[in-house]
């Protein structure tokens, strides 16, 4: 009994002084949200309590990334960053995306008045999933130096929670490309799945190139897709 | 002795004390402490990239533009945003196709070292075959570091 209680007595000596004692409980450090296909602006909130009986301070809290913005609220609307025991607040990660499309980690890093060491106690990450809603099903198309002059294929597919078909409108190569590559494109299903054949001309030479398929989607991140053709250098 | 002249002798006090520590300690040190071997397998310290490999890299600019009040003009730019794009653009396809066919190394920088944007361009631009993954790397302490060291800001346009 006595060397529980004295195994007791030794972690909180340990975690008061290490700060750990003292840290708002946060029910989720880690938020994971799917948006809708034309987001441009997510709003994730963690909620948290001082479940101390310290008053713990924010001192600072800051998103160190420009394309999100942290917030902090409290439910009795108080202007301050003191939060006293049983005393509950939200934060808000605001974030804002440009074309992308795919999965993405963004922190909010939080020091209270309580913390120790130069790295805030408290790291709360955004998990942001923007459906890709048309992908190629490869990024490059890879030949080596030397290969035979074979076509490689791949596909464009669009992805089945598109409820509208988004159709190639046009497509094109990129600066240069067409003296290295031919393709062909062909529509396996209008709006929903294409096959393109890409051929090198000369394997002779390290060369790189580009061809852009463009779509009539509404959504800005979804009217461009590409693939990479690359002759690779001969690994060193 | 007066309020204003006792205020005086302080401010007098403090200025002497703050000289003796600047001619004792020098200048202000902005530069962002970093030891190369406390750091992740692609992550770099602004000091190996300048001393050990001479600056010869291509640097690649990962920050968002309202973030870029002042560049490197050699930088290539891909933002996190919108790098799928850019990175199909012929400079920067070029230049990092060019640079892996030369061996040099590439480090991607954004605005600190806990924005997570380089991390994330590195690994895109490793998803298009555009350079060799122990070739590509990312910059301790980001933009802050650069700023902080300032060897390269002689060749920063605005």
């Amino acid at each position: 009994m006595f060397r529980k209680l004295l195994e007791f007595l030794m972690i909180y000596s340990l975690c008061s002084t290490l700060g750990l004692g003292a840290e708002l409980t946060f029910e989720k450090k880690v938020k994971e949200v799917t948006t809708r296909p034309d987001v441009e602006v997510v709003n994730i909130e963690f909620e948290f309590e001082n479940t101390t009986d310290e008053v713990i301070k924010i001192v600072n809290y800051d998103a160190p990334c420009s394309c999100m913005e942290a917030m902090l609220k409290r439910p009795e609307k108080k202007n301050s960053l003191e939060f006293a025991p049983g005393e509950k607040g939200t934060v808000v990660g605001i974030l804002e995306f440009g074309t992308f499309s795919g999965t993405i980690d963004k922190v909010i890093k939080i020091r209270t008045d309580k913390d120790v060491g130069d790295e805030p106690s408290i790291v709360l990450t955004c998990r942001v999933t923007i459906p890709k809603l048309i992908a190629t099903n490869q990024e490059t198309l890879v030949w080596q130096v030397g290969d035979k002059l074979e076509a490689k294929e791949f596909s464009i597919k669009v992805d089945d929670a598109s409820v509208t078909p988004i159709k190639i409108v046009s497509h094109r190569y990129g600066f240069g490309t067409d003296e290295m590559f031919d393709y062909k494109m062909e529509t396996v299903n209008a709006g929903r799945e294409y096959k393109v054949s890409v051929t090198p001309k000369k394997t002779d030479a390290p060369s790189m190139g580009v061809v852009r398929f463009y779509t009539d989607s509404s959504i800005p991140r979804y009217r461009m897709v590409q693939i990479f053709l690359m002759v690779d250098h001969p690994k060193k | 002795m007066s309020w204003v002249k006792q205020s005086l002798a302080f401010a007098v006090i403090a200025v002497l004390c703050a000289l003796g520590t600047y001619l004792v300690q020098g200048e202000y040190d902005r530069s962002v402490r970093c030891v190369q071997g406390e750091m992740d397998e692609y992550e770099v310290c602004l000091g190996t990239v300048m001393d050990e490999w001479g600056g010869d890299v291509v640097w690649v600019d990962a920050r968002a533009d309202v973030e870029k009040e002042v560049k490197l003009t050699s930088a290539l730019e891909i933002s996190e945003a919108n790098a799928e794009e850019e990175l199909g653009s012929d400079v920067v396809m070029m230049t990092l196709f060019k640079a892996k066919g030369d061996g040099t190394r590439v480090v991607v920088f954004c605005q600190t070292d806990a924005c997570g944007s380089s991390k994330y361009v590195r690994e895109k631009i490793l998803s298009k075959g555009l350079q060799r993954e122990d070739k590509v790397f990312y910059l301790y302490g980001g933009w802050k570091a650069i700023e902080g060291d300032g060897r390269l800001l002689g060749e920063s346009g605005d």
